[in-house]
């Protein structure tokens, strides 16, 4: 007659083997999964703790950067220096901010921040199209205003005021968000 | 066998919060890259909202950190 393994007998064979091995090892799956799983859920905590001591960083790196709206009076060129269609790099308000003049008639002369403004890459002039190209992702904006021709940027270029006397041209502030749209 | 089915059950609990854990901290992942791109477009608008959503995101991580905490020093039950 077969019991189909459900007599003690065959019960107790079956577990033997198993007894023994969890004498030498007496650890329990569910409780090392429970170690494993509580240290990576601590790790993932002091991650988050982390990232939000990075947001902390761009608040105060904001809260200490004082902003350029109104800039110092700074000759960045002459009038006769540049050809139409020229183009002078130059640094405002401080010599970590790359700017750039265009002259882009006998009297009309443009000056942008050089930073597009999707992520920071260096924009160019083409005097083509009379636009400036960002070459990082493709990004365009009108060379006359400043605005967004096309690409990923989402807002304007932001402009530089200038002042032009006795043949001079001088830097003088960020221009205004609607004043850079034109 | 009792004591496997309660390491189960606090495993199961584990992984639950686990979960959220994760669900919280990829809202802050995302949080900070908008603030990134925010920052690198020369913008500021982002800084502090984004800050306050991440801070607020730590806080229930650290009361999930609490909770984990209580679990770990609650007694076998029988």
């Amino acid at each position: 007659m077969s019991c189909g393994g459900n007599c003690e007998n065959c019960k107790s064979k079956e577990a033997a083997p198993e007894e023994k091995w969890r004498e030498d090892f007496p650890v329990e799956w569910a409780a090392d999964n429970y170690v494993t799983r509580r240290d990576f859920t601590r790790f993932l905590i002091l991650t988050s703790g982390a990232t939000f001591l990075g947001n902390g960083y761009f608040v105060a790196k904001n809260a200490l950067t004082p902003r350029a709206e109104s800039g110092p009076i700074v000759k960045i060129a002459t009038q006769t220096e540049l050809p139409i269609g020229g183009v002078k790099l130059f640094r405002y308000p401080t010599e970590a901010d790359p700017a750039m003049l265009i002259r882009l008639a006998e009297e009309r002369f443009v000056a942008f921040r050089q930073r597009c403004t999707h992520l920071s890459c260096p924009v160019h002039f083409n005097a083509e199209k009379t636009q400036l190209d960002c070459p990082c992702h493709n990004g365009t904006f009108d060379a006359r205003t400043g605005r967004v021709l096309g690409g990923p940027p989402p807002r304007p270029l932001p402009r530089i005021a200038l002042k032009i006397e006795n043949g001079e041209i001088f830097a003088a502030g960020l221009a205004s968000q609607d004043e850079a749209e034109g | 066998m009792k004591k496997r089915v309660w390491w189960q059950r606090r495993a199961q609990a584990l992984v639950m919060l686990l979960c959220l854990v994760l669900a919280l901290f990829l809202i802050q992942l995302w949080l900070i890259t908008l603030a990134l791109e925010d920052h690198l477009a020369e913008h500021s608008a982002l800084a502090i909202p984004t800050f306050l959503a991440s801070g607020g995101c730590f806080l229930v991580n650290l009361m999930l950190l609490r909770y984990i905490h209580d679990l770990d020093h609650r007694r076998e039950e029988g």
